[in-house]
């Protein structure tokens, strides 16, 4: 699976929709849907809502995150928003503000 | 095409769409689809499968899929045979290679240095084969 990776110095203003893998290191506002993993590289910045198969982030978000399959949120990122997802993963030192709902 | 390494670029693959704008410092290739505006201090490669519906500045752009928009570079805009592109081209130089197809004026440093800047005529109707 090819994955599209918006590098550290783009700036990203709208909406990015597809099928393949996303990974960011850049900032991206907006909207982002994607049918595969999203990855949000550490540095990165995202001022959008996603909506993903499954989430990995890193960086910075602000926005609503919904996963089909997980989240996971890793040491040092920080969220500022809801998650929906049928699995999560918070690993120590994540920082997340928002609330957590759980759909079995 | 262009002498500098470059050290990044993002490639937007072939089932990636993007409305919106995008700007940066790093060379852009374009597989999927993409709309708005793009603004980068590098090169900008529209591949075969790409669609682009964009007004697009950059240092180099090449144009192998389709782009509709205009583009203002300060190096080489070059429309490789496979490339379809309509939209006003403001470059250094421009390469428009047999088999592609282009509609829109050119405005070249060489022409603009000169007495007038010359423009290549509006229509120079799709499939036209012009040979640099």
């Amino acid at each position: 699976m090819p994955v599209t990776t918006i590098g550290r110095s783009l700036i990203l203003n709208g909406e990015l929709q597809g099928k393949d893998g996303l990974s960011v290191q850049g900032i991206v506002k907006g909207k982002i849907e994607i049918d595969n993993i999203v990855t949000v590289e550490k540095g990165a910045v995202i001022k959008a809502d996603i909506k993903a198969k499954d989430v990995q982030i890193a960086g910075e978000v602000k926005g609503n995150i919904s996963a089909s399959g997980y989240v996971h949120y890793m040491k040092d990122c920080t969220v500022i928003g809801n998650t929906t997802t049928a699995r999560i993963l918070i690993a120590d030192g994540a920082s997340i503000k928002g609330s957590v709902h759980i759909d079995i | 095409m262009s002498k500098k390494v470059q050290e990044n670029i993002t490639i937007f693959h072939k089932d990636i769409s993007f409305t919106g704008k995008v700007a940066g410092d790093e060379a852009i290739a374009v597989a999927g689809h993409m709309e708005g505006t793009i603004q980068t201090s590098q090169d900008l490669t529209i591949e075969k499968t790409g669609t682009v519906k964009a007004d697009v500045k950059a240092a180099n752009v090449t144009v192998s899929g389709a782009l509709v928009g205009n583009v203002d570079s300060k190096g080489v805009v070059s429309i490789t045979k496979t490339g379809r592109m309509v939209g006003d081209v403001k470059a250094d130089q421009i390469i428009i290679q047999s088999g592609a197809q282009y509609k829109g004026s050119v405005i070249t440093k060489a022409s603009s240095a000169g007495k007038k800047s010359q423009q290549i005529s509006r229509k120079s109707a799709s499939g036209s084969k012009t040979k640099r």
